[in-house]
């Protein structure tokens, strides 16, 4: 509608460009990324040896292709956007806050009548209740940026059965060594700074989404691996429903927590453990799986950001 | 608390009044957190499924806010009791409204039966209250004289919503 702005000065003025163009867009083997900000790190900079968690996850499809499925969830957490970014890596939690749970799957499970196969879901929420030496001994990397990932060697993932056929596409596709090194890497969390977490083993990316200080919105993305079997979507789909008991253990805790942080009592949250002096500038190492290096680390990429322009 | 116990059915095949009795009961019992009795009114192959999307027609290939079988069930209810679960320190509770269930379908030969049950539910927590507006559809069939669960399909209003915890059955 151009009537009614002829003399205005309309055609000097901000709005006369339209919409933004985003200028910094990369297409990374079928994920979009854009940067709205002219300045900062560009893409290979900010993400460096992070990507392999991508490329395994897209590895995992016998045609190197990841296709949108199952629907997109979207839940609500009453907490700091940040509780959930910590949490991805935050392996002490487990073994206590989903004993309600994972525990009661255990224990559910003995006393069942014996029977052929162990069914999907106990397999995906048992692993949760794995002592503290498991989850050490899974490891966790550190790559610059905040990014990082737990489950160095092995993980809660790296345990579940055998697809049918899959094994057999994924041989004919890479060749059986190229394969078997795809299939071994067992990452159980890899998360991008500030808030997107993947799961290459059960293909799936959670986005979090900062609404308000107490307020966040995480929006789970799943994926199917083109011209692989159907089980690994249902097996994916199973693991990411929002309803699962597993959840609501981690969303009690984020509340409880957030209503904490209102006390003044006091006002610090302590990221100490296994802390090392050395560690700042440290980059693409592996450390003992319960450390919170990974979060002391998304402080310092925090810091570094939101110090950048000044 | 009235223990309001299940009858027999009079005939190898539910009239439509003990069908509508049977959906009555199994909103009692869980409003009044029977849930070992509950669990009982479905059979052993039974599945729980709340859909994400609206007119879902897959639970498997395709996300479900819910998709249970009963030892998933009985687990969720053993939690419910846990000592440990701090998610339910202080309890949930809920309250169910129903319509009057309708007989969908009625096939004595292949032994199924299908009612509708618009409902609301509303849960509660601690100063938290949520209302839930769904459709119940069940899919029934009979047993030693007994009126069982197969299949429990609750299409809530705004499936795609984002929720919080969702900790009690509907």
């Amino acid at each position: 509608m151009k009537k009614g702005y002829e003399n205005t000065g309309f055609e000097q003025s901000h709005a006369a460009s339209g919409m933004a163009p985003v200028r910094h867009v990369r297409n990374y083997r079928g994920f979009v990324f854009a940067k709205i900000n002219d300045g900062g790190l560009d893409f290979e900079e900010f993400f460096g040896e992070s990507l392999s968690s991508f490329d395994n996850m897209i590895d995992r499809s016998p045609a190197g292709q990841l296709k949108v499925a199952g629907g997109v969830l979207r839940y609500m957490h009453n907490c700091n956007w940040k509780m959930r970014v910590e949490n991805q890596t935050d392996t002490c939690h487990p073994m206590v806050a989903h004993e309600s749970s994972a525990g009661t799957v255990v224990e559910v499970w003995k006393k069942a009548p014996p029977v052929t196969k162990k069914p999907m879901a106990v397999e995906i929420i048992a692993p949760f209740m794995s002592p503290y030496e498991f989850f050490e001994n899974m490891g966790i990397r550190i790559w610059d940026n905040g990014h990082g990932h737990t489950g160095v060697h092995h993980s809660i993932h790296s345990d579940y059965s055998a697809v049918p056929g899959y094994f057999d596409k994924m041989k004919a596709a890479y060749g059986e060594e190229r394969a078997k090194a795809i299939l071994g890497e067992n990452r159980h969390n890899t998360v991008y700074f500030p808030n997107i977490m993947i799961k290459g083993p059960i293909q799936l990316l959670r986005h979090f989404k900062p609404i308000a200080a107490n307020k966040t919105l995480v929006e789970s993305w799943t994926f199917q691996l083109v011209d692989a079997p159907d089980m690994l979507l249902e097996r994916t789909l199973m693991y990411n429903r929002p309803t699962s008991i597993v959840g609501h253990d981690d969303l009690e805790m984020y509340e409880r927590a957030q209503e904490g942080l209102h006390s003044n009592g006091n006002e610090w949250v302590n990221l100490q453990r296994l802390y090392s002096p050395d560690e700042a500038g440290q980059t693409n190492v592996a450390v003992n799986g319960t450390s919170e290096w990974p979060m002391r680390h998304q402080y310092r990429a925090w810091t570094k950001f939101m110090t950048m322009g000044m | 608390m009235s223990m309001v116990a299940e009858a027999q059915l009079k005939n190898a095949v539910p009239t439509d009044q003990e069908m509508i009795d049977f959906m009555v009961r199994e909103a009692r019992l869980i409003d009044q957190q029977r849930f070992d009795e509950w669990l009982d009114l479905y059979a052993d192959d039974a599945f729980y499924w709340t859909p994400l999307e609206w007119d879902q027609t897959d639970p498997r290939l395709t996300c479900s806010l819910m998709y249970e079988d009963k030892l998933l069930l009985s687990i969720r209810v053993e939690r419910l009791k846990g000592a440990r679960t701090f998610s339910q320190k202080p309890t949930s509770r809920c309250h169910h409204v129903l319509q009057t269930p309708q007989v969908d379908s009625r096939n004595p030969a292949a032994n199924n039966y299908v009612t509708w049950t618009p409902m609301h539910h509303i849960e509660t927590r601690m100063d938290e209250q949520t209302l839930y507006a769904a459709w119940a559809t069940h899919h029934l069939s009979v047993e030693n004289g007994r009126l069982k669960i197969k299949l429990r399909r609750v299409d809530l209003i705004n499936c795609d919503a984002a929720f919080g915890n969702i900790q009690l059955f509907m």
